[in-house]
């Protein structure tokens, strides 16, 4: 009898763990997932038409790399109830603070004009109008902040994180060869040796695991939540299974391209996707048309907060999503503002967008590398983390993954500012 | 009449924008006092990592400026 009571126990305890969770969840999974933003689909598809499945392997190095970096914002979010913009002001003084929040609000709208550029792309291939896309993007993204319910727009951003299963059916229609992917794909080697188009590729795709607006859009969202220390293991795993999520559908789209566009040099997603409903197969690319905007979409929703939330937290401004129009006003105002100026760029005529996606990877690696220091230094400060402070075996992890990404991401800038710097 | 209207509207936004500079400007110098002193502890790998950080931000503008001066 005592044993069923235990029994009953436990069973009562492990739900209600899974009951907490799914409360707790959230942040991490919407963020990774938007980590494969318009930009990102582009660098998959490009790693899978150049490389076919020979670069699986890394991708999947990529998401323990995507864990450490976020799980941090995590911990100093839950423990300091600041956001990453309002914790550098406060540790760092107001020259770091001003320099990072100028920074994050200029590759954020850059980048936002980017998931415009992706957003148009794709659903052009449907023959939708660019003005009516940036219309429809603008009154949805209005439409999930105006209830003034931070559980309503996670609800809404969720399904678009759900949408992004659309890879897994494509991955499958192409047929490809599963002995092919685990032999090629999942054994560690530089196809073809280690050349100068590899090594751009291996740098793009790391470039897209991490950017600067997520460390300050998570962290940002684990406050306006109201995570609480004891929320930060579950916080820890919505992390995790974020990470895997955002590989997986890295994975399947490389797998798509991989297998039916071998060895075709791709620019842009959108070329793929044409060149997949003109050759191969129409359902395909119209799943990944839908799946481009998507990203995009689900990378606006992020990108547009990440901005507002920082300057709410230095200003003082209130910023909460639980906060209506009337309440926090400021805070709205400059969701409205990044989100709709990035989107009449799109619409002018003639405008630099090749340059302005150039310009966002060289701007991006100016606040990357102050963004994951300053996260590193703030999460070994006793004061402020007390016993949730970084462990010796997290600090190693952690500054070998920074030190590499800030090299890599560097010598990405390099090569986008002087092409022939690498041939 | 209509002039008198016209200056009255014109002062009165003047006004109105004026106190909104001045109140974003005080709000500004508020931020600066407030965070003027880095409540970080200063260990000496944050010494370091800061004196990296500033060096490699150096070199960053230096490029950008030199690409902006030299594009075709």
């Amino acid at each position: 009898m005592n044993w069923l009571a235990r029994l009953y126990y436990h069973y009562r305890r492990t739900l209600k763990a899974i009951k907490l969770f799914f409360i707790i969840s959230g942040p991490g999974i919407i963020v990774m997932l938007a980590d494969n933003d318009a930009g990102g689909i582009t660098t998959y598809a490009a790693t899978g038409a150049k490389y076919g499945y020979h670069l699986i392997w890394f991708l999947l190095l990529l998401l323990p790399v995507a864990y450490y970096v976020q799980e941090m914002t995590v911990r100093l979010g839950a423990v300091t109830k600041r956001g990453h913009a309002e914790a550098i002001f406060e540790s760092f003084g107001s020259f770091w603070g001003w320099f990072s929040l100028l920074d994050l609000f200029l590759v954020d709208w850059l980048t936002l004009v980017t998931e415009f550029i992706g957003m148009t792309a794709a659903l052009s291939i449907f023959h939708i109008p660019p003005l009516l896309t940036v219309i429809m993007v603008c009154l949805l993204m209005g439409f999930m902040v105006l209830r003034g319910r931070y559980w309503t727009w996670e609800k809404v951003a969720l399904v678009f994180c759900a949408l992004n299963a659309v890879y897994i059916p494509c991955a499958f229609l192409v047929k490809p060869s599963l002995s092919e992917i685990v032999h090629l794909g999942l054994v560690p080697h530089w196809p073809g040796g280690s050349t100068n188009d590899l090594f751009f590729l291996l740098m793009a795709n790391i470039g897209t695991t991490i950017a600067p607006w997520m460390i300050f859009f998570q962290q940002s969202s684990v406050v306006d939540k109201g995570l609480l220390e004891k929320d930060i293991k579950f916080g820890q795993l919505d992390t995790l299974i974020g990470s895997a999520f955002t590989v997986l559908v890295a994975i399947f789209i490389v797998v798509v391209t991989g297998t039916v566009l071998r060895g075709v040099e791709i620019n842009s997603a959108a070329q793929a996707i044409e060149l997949l409903i003109e050759n191969h197969n129409q359902y395909v690319g119209c799943l990944l048309a839908i799946g481009l905007f998507n990203a995009g979409l689900l990378g606006a929703i992020c990108i547009s907060l990440a901005s507002s939330w920082a300057f709410g937290e230095v200003f003082g401004w209130a910023h909460s999503l639980n906060n209506r129009i009337k309440e926090a006003p400021w805070f709205y105002v400059c969701y409205f503002f990044t989100l709709i100026s990035a989107g009449l760029v799109v619409l002018i005529p003639g405008a630099p967008l090749v340059l302005i996606t150039l310009f966002v990877q060289v701007i991006a690696v100016t606040l990357l590398p102050s963004a994951l220091v300053f996260l590193i230094l703030l999460l070994n400060d006793e004061q402020v983390m007390g016993r949730y402070k970084n462990t010796l075996m997290q600090n190693v992890i952690s500054w070998t993954i920074v030190i590499t990404i800030v090299i890599l991401s560097t010598l990405y800038a390099l090569s986008a500012l002087f092409p022939s710097m690498f041939n | 009449m209509k002039n008198n209207f016209k200056q009255i509207v014109t002062t009165l936004l003047n006004e109105k924008i004026g106190n909104i500079i001045n109140d974003q400007l005080d709000r500004l110098y508020a931020i600066n006092r407030k965070y003027s002193n880095p409540k970080i502890t200063m260990t000496p790998t944050v010494r370091w990592a800061l004196l990296a950080l500033r060096l490699y931000i150096l070199f960053l503008v230096g490029i950008l400026f030199y690409k902006f001066f030299t594009w075709p």
